[in-house]
């Protein structure tokens, strides 16, 4: 177990943790976990620490325990397209080792240099790129997570298909570590498809970027990602990947298909393939101190919700219908997206604008059932994140 | 239970059926029920069990009474689609009521901007695409059975296809559910974006073989039809070789909507049945299909042909015309049928190893047939170290069904110590609910008969069924003594 | 089977016999097909039962996994549901088409169905019926000849204008059959009376069955026929002493009376100097070409039953394959074509129809939705299951009508009756023609064309 300044202090919703454990080997966190579970401590489980304003006003917690160094590869055969990590990897880590070998992972997010791969499963984010690259919920092949107790549970396996058991990969997924901390994901990924262009289209009104988009949706160009920002003008991004023979092409008949469908102010085609989200990673950069909120609208009915919310940063991802958006930490802007009427998930608030609410939006009667039962199976004494999660459990 | 129920109180049982589904559409005789104690599983593996009666409703509502009505009576319930699960995943092993969803068809609602439909679990697979395509999407997953099998099928057991080594899974292609939970209560999970607020059962429900709810509408993702579409076909002297082409394609940076080997057993019964145009001398062949931008197909289609000769490949042939590949590919997809001329039975094994692990372990499966005097025919999705062995047998032949049994059993270990799993894509069901503790700690099934128990307290739904043999849901600690599990199994 | 099966699996195969309980007699449902199912369901889609009532009893696995209990002793011959089953099924043979394993259904169903004749007879109204039917009509061409002719009497008086407006068959519950009875041909083909010379080149001998209802409704279908085959280079007999292919006592389980027409067909076509047997009804072609299964227990018969089941051919199969010599002429109208059971899925023959309608020059085919979908006639099904049958044309038409085509091309003389029947009560003025008619008119277009330019 280390102790290490960087991740000494975890604070959260405001108030410091007094102890953070380090644990450096998965059998050392069990360890601790058992410890702690006699000890009945309740534990705040931290990664990279980047999305820790996402969760329900939970706690108080008696313990901070950090996957940080728990950032080992486990397994990486590119043959076989695999890979096995331990949490604490950062999202960079993982691109960094996938691209020496012309392979990748569809996955964009805020802060990826520090933000970690369990992280950002635990919280269930993933980027604009799930349009053409599907998320961590589909390339999550197999999961182990420690119990309360200690005990390490493993489902799915290091092969692409795999219908063995139920699939916890799906259970852990978004549950903020309600069920368990994660201390290893197995995932599929994909060879690189090639270079890739940010295709940057402006426009005067929203609802002309939104004919454009929605013409490429239904085109079979395929684009990667496709999102809508509003600053500082309506900007359109595309992102398109293709074999070097064919990216110019692609990009040219992108151009054209959004131009057809509405004559743009601007067109830029850019080889800076980090413009194509770039809005989606300022918005959802949940360390800056803003209030940010994901809105699940399909495309089709986005444009109204998007007016609705101009005056604060919006970033509209079309092709995973969502609707981000980051505003001044106000009560007035919380109403301002609860009002939209769409149950957005807030992914972050002050921790007095939490008050009263369940920043994870409403959940059916039956459905919130089974996952309170879910919580009684997987962690009796609530003592893994309490309350942050979905119901407050 | 079936047995505790009086004849009286049976009759008036399905009296209350009829009024809910229909007299029409409610099975208590003994041959309307004897026609479901079957699937497309063995009998030796789906046995001889007969629900107590079967009912065909034709909506959600009547599920959802139907549903209630078990609930009271204490019965268990188990859905049905065609019929054509291999693991016997549709049987009512505890008798009850069976649910048969195949009239439940219905396309409630079609969204091409938004890329989803809303279906009934009673659609067929293969009718639900061409709907689709004449819009210009479809729907990915396209198990060999697609002409027959039902959405709520495909659900239940998480199938895969051809076509998932690009596009993934069902479990990918579902975006929400309407599902009637062991509570009775009818409710939604998922929706039609990525994430979805609060907190998201789907990918739970799916896979889960109908022991965590019943599935009355699915939210399904609609894939665009590619712009262009390529199909080769590539001849090997050995299957070595063409185990060996098919890691060099994925190597080489090319990820294939399908990549699919067929041995020589194979083509041979498929020719005999459907003279589809593979090469009766060779001794393997892939089947490749390329898909997306026609520059990228072309590209890609240039890079696997090289692979192949590189690989030993004696012939690579482009289908050109649509009519062409479309008989290859009926030749893929009737491949398992057309092998059941050449024996009287068989048993098809459904495995998974790592891609880079094909060349050993189809070796291992000829040694198997050396070992067991078993005919074995090899056809599957190479591409994502799916094996599908096929063992011939006449079970009428003494000891026939032993050896194969424990020939599939010999397989499952080999696979499973190569880093693979017990199922790809057929399913646990009865078939290999003993084989998860090959895989599978008790601390593992322990952490999944949580999720059992959350939703299905009492038991009641599709019981019998994934679980080991003699591992309650309820009481965990049973399996310790029974456990063959080694541990870590999987890690390589 | 060309399929290599490895010598070390066929050595150890010491076969146990299995024991037929609940069946007997040798027209049992055999094991060993009935052990080739797999219960894969690949049939299910392909079977017009389950297609309309999506209930797996319905459904050709549905019901082979009946006959298997049966044979089991699991299930009882008498059982009412296995009964009703066994007779639901059109016999379209569909599934076989579409099944991987090559379960040869029909026999099944056909066995099944002589096992519940034999061991217990149905209700007195089918059975006198079809008794009646099959031994006292169809089973003498004399005798369904001097029926038809009776009919013919009544069609031609007034008296069907009369009954059919009384409403009189309604209330006896014949309305629907009545509806079926086909306008009858002025003059009846009787085999031995007529005979067409090759035009041309002699290519060769062919001998046309003649057949109940072809000759009797669907005589002038035969002369169209021969005339289209003699003017392919083709000597045109009708060998006397024929009578009735037996289909229809065969599918029924009435296999005794399919024997004794089919002994008679196989004396009347034995002559070595034919070299087809030529069928332009689906149903008749493809029970001739299965007279070697029906006697195969026959000693006296099964070899030459063999001979003669090798000769069949479907008319538009012998052409097609044959090729067309003459060309036909222009026939600017617009066809679909409806894909009989027991051409399509019992004989397999599929393309060469289709090949012959593109032959003709002008002619727009285009197709329908479920080509090969049973239409419901199905032998004498309309009158024993007119539920199921009329569902199944009434898809069929939608199906068919849908296309907009002026015309419905068939081969067989049950779905011409069956189609034309459902058209008429629809008032709808689509045309119901056999293949040979419509390309009997396109060289009679032809000859039309000459004599303008002479």
């Amino acid at each position: 177990m280390s102790f290490d300044a960087e991740v000494a202090k975890v604070t959260v919703d405001g108030a410091e943790i007094p102890r953070v454990l380090v644990p450096e080997t998965v059998d050392e966190l069990c360890e601790a976990l058992s410890d702690l579970q006699r000890d009945r401590q309740r534990i705040l489980i931290v990664g990279g620490g980047t999305r820790l304003a996402f969760g329900n006003l939970g706690g108080p917690y008696d313990v901070a325990v950090s996957t940080r160094r728990l950032n080992r590869i486990l397994h990486y055969e590119p043959d076989d397209l695999t890979l096995a990590v331990e949490p604490g990897c950062t999202i960079a880590q993982v691109h960094e080792l996938l691209g020496q070998r012309g392979q990748m992972l569809a996955l964009d997010a805020a802060a990826a240099d520090t933000s970690t791969i369990g992280g950002a499963y635990a919280a269930g984010l993933s980027g604009p790129r799930r349009l053409g690259g599907g998320s961590l919920k589909d390339w999550t092949i197999g999961v182990e997570a420690a119990g309360p107790s200690g005990v390490v549970a493993k489902a799915g396996g290091m092969v692409v298909k795999n219908v063995t058991g139920y699939d916890m990969m799906h259970v852990h997924h978004a549950a903020l570590g309600a069920f368990g901390v994660v201390t290893r994901l197995n995932l599929k990924v994909f060879p690189s498809p090639g270079p890739a262009r940010a295709v940057v289209i402006q426009y005067q009104r929203p609802q002309d970027a939104y004919a454009a988009a929605i013409a490429l949706l239904r085109s079979q160009l395929q684009p990667s990602s496709l999102i809508i920002g509003n600053r500082p003008t309506w900007t359109l991004r595309v992102r398109c990947d293709a074999p070097p023979s064919a990216i110019e092409r692609l990009a040219e008949r992108v151009v054209t298909t959004a131009s057809e469908a509405a004559p743009p102010a601007q067109v830029d085609i850019l080889a800076d393939e980090a413009q194509a989200v770039a809005p989606f990673i300022d918005v959802t950069d949940l360390r800056a101190g803003l209030g940010v909120a994901r809105i699940p609208v399909p495309a089709s009915q986005q444009l109204p919700v998007v007016e609705l919310l101009m005056d604060d940063s919006v970033c509209a991802d079309l092709g995973s219908g969502l609707v981000y958006v980051a505003g001044p930490p106000t009560f007035d802007w919380r109403e301002r997206v609860i009002a939209t009427q769409q149950n957005p998930t807030f992914l972050a608030l002050p921790a007095t604008l939490k008050e009263g609410i369940d920043v994870f939006g409403s959940v059916r009667p039956a459905a919130g059932e089974v996952i309170r039962r879910m919580k009684q199976a997987f962690d009796p004494e609530r003592l893994l994140n309490p309350g942050r999660f979905v119901l407050h459990l | 239970m079936a047995s505790a129920l009086g004849p009286a109180t049976k009759s008036a049982l399905i009296s209350k059926l009829a009024a809910i589904v229909g007299e029409a559409h409610v099975a208590s005789d003994a041959a309307g029920l004897a026609v479901y104690e079957f699937d497309a599983s063995d009998e030796a593996i789906a046995g001889h069990h007969l629900p107590l009666v079967a009912v065909l409703p034709g909506s959600a509502e009547e599920v959802v009474q139907v549903v209630n009505l078990a609930l009271a009576h204490d019965l268990p319930v188990v859905a049905r689609g065609a019929g054509t699960g291999l693991a016997g995943g549709a049987i009512a092993a505890r008798g009850g009521i069976l649910i048969v969803m195949t009239r439940m068809t219905r396309i409630h609602e079609i969204n091409e901007i938004d890329r989803y439909a809303v279906v009934e679990p009673g659609i067929v697979n293969l009718d639900l695409s061409n709907t689709l395509l004449q819009q210009g999407y479809f729907f990915a997953p396209d198990p060999a059975s697609q002409r027959v099998c039902t959405l709520g099928g495909n659900i239940a057991n998480n199938s895969g296809g051809p076509h998932c080594l690009k596009y993934g899974v069902t479990s990918n292609h579902i975006l929400g559910l309407e599902v009637v939970l062991p509570s009775g209560e009818l409710t939604w999970v998922g929706g039609p974006s990525g994430e979805t607020s609060g907190y998201d059962l789907t990918g739970a429900i799916v896979g889960s073989e109908g022991t965590l709810g019943i599935v009355t509408k699915a939210m399904v993702r609609l894939t665009r039809k590619p712009e262009a579409v390529a199909v080769l076909l590539a001849a090997f002297p050995s299957m070595d070789a063409a185990s060996r082409a098919v890691s060099a394609i994925v190597a080489a940076g090319v990820l294939p909507a399908s990549l699919e080997m067929m041995d020589a057993l194979t083509i041979s019964a498929v020719e005999a049945a459907f003279h589809c145009g593979y090469p009766t001398d060779a001794a393997a062949v892939l089947l490749v299909e390329l898909d997306g931008l026609a520059e990228t197909v072309a590209e890609h289609g240039e890079i696997v042909a090289r692979k192949c000769r590189e690989h030993e490949a004696t012939m690579v042939r482009h289908a050109t015309t649509k009519a062409e590949q479309d008989l290859l590919w009926l030749g893929r997809k009737s491949a398992f049928g057309t092998l059941g001329r050449l024996a009287p039975n068989y048993y098809l094994q459904d495995t998974v190893v790592p891609r880079t692990k094909l060349p050993p372990a189809l070796e291992f499966v000829g040694q198997l047939g050396r070992e067991f005097r078993l005919e074995i025919a090899n056809v599957f999705h190479a591409g994502d170290g799916n094996l599908h062995p096929l063992m011939l047998f006449d079970r009428r032949e003494r000891g026939a069904i032993q050896r194969v049994l424990e020939a599939g059993d010999a397989l499952l270990e080999y696979c499973i110590a190569a880093g693979g799993a017990v199922s790809g894509e057929h399913g646990i069901g009865m078939e290999k609910k003993d084989a998860l503790s090959l895989c599978f700690t008790t601390d593992d099934l322990r952490a999944m008969a949580g999720l059992k128990r959350s939703f299905d307290p009492r038991e009641l739904f599709n019981p019998e069924k994934i679980f080991p043999s003699g591992f309650s849901c309820g009481e965990v600690n049973q399996l310790k003594q029974q456990s063959l599990m080694r541990d870590g199994m999987y890690v390589v | 089977m060309s399929a290599p099966v490895a010598e070390h699996v066929l050595a150890s195969a010491v076969v146990q016999p299995e024991v037929l309980t609940g069946f007997s007699g040798p027209d049992a449902p055999p094991w060993e097909v009935i052990n080739t199912c797999v219960h894969c369901g690949f049939c299910l889609p392909a079977c017009p039962t389950y297609k309309l009532t999506l209930r797996e009893r319905s459904s050709p696995r549905g019901r082979i996994t009946l006959i298997k209990a049966v044979a089991e002793g699991r299930l009882d011959l008498m059982d009412p549901t296995f009964q009703d089953e066994m007779y639901l099924c059109l016999n379209c043979r569909a599934c076989e088409a579409a099944c991987p394993s090559g379960v040869k259904y029909g026999e099944l169903v056909e066995s099944a169905r002589a096992q519940i004749e034999a061991q217990s007879p149905r209700t007195l109204r089918v059975r006198s019926a079809r008794i009646a039917a099959f031994r006292g009509v169809f089973g003498s061409s004399r005798r369904f000849r001097a029926a038809s002719a009776g009919l013919r009497l009544y069609q031609r008086t007034g008296a069907q204008r009369f009954v059919r407006r009384s409403g009189l068959l309604r209330r006896v519950g014949l309305a629907e059959k009545e509806a079926l009875l086909p306008e009858l041909s002025e003059r009846f083909l009787v085999p031995g009376k007529e005979f067409w010379p090759a035009e041309g080149v002699r290519r060769g001998t062919v001998a046309l069955l003649a057949g109940c209802i072809m000759s009797t409704a669907y005589a002038e279908v035969h002369r169209a026929t021969a005339r289209v085959l003699s003017r392919n280079g083709f000597d045109v007999i009708v060998p006397p002493g024929q009578g009735c292919c037996g289909a229809l006592a065969i599918h029924s389980g009435d296999l005794e009376a399919g024997r004794a027409a089919a002994r008679a067909n196989i004396a009347a076509f034995s002559s070595p100097s034919i070299d087809a047997v030529v069928s332009n009804a689906a149903g008749c072609g493809a029970a001739m070409r299965e007279y070697d299964f029906l006697l195969r227990n026959d000693p006296d018969w099964a070899e030459r039953a063999r001979r003669i089941a090798g000769k069949v051919r479907d008319v538009s199969e012998f052409l097609a394959d044959q090729g067309l010599v003459a060309t036909p002429g222009p026939l600017a109208v617009t066809v679909t074509y409806q894909e009989p059971c027991h051409l399509v899925h019992a004989q397999r023959i599929s393309r060469q129809p289709r090949e012959l309608l593109a032959a003709i020059p002008e002619l727009q085919l285009i197709e329908m939705p479920e080509s090969a979908l049973c239409c419901g006639s199905a032998g004498i099904y309309n009158l024993l299951q007119p539920e199921m049958s009329s569902a199944l044309l009434e898809r069929k038409l939608a199906n068919a009508t849908s296309t907009g085509a002026a015309i419905i091309v068939s081969a067989n003389p049950g779905c011409m009756l069956q189609m034309a029947a459902g058209l008429r009560s629809k008032g709808v003025q689509t045309e119901v023609v056999h293949i040979m008619t419509l390309l009997d008119r396109a060289y009679a277009a032809l000859d039309v064309t000459a004599a303008a330019a002479n």
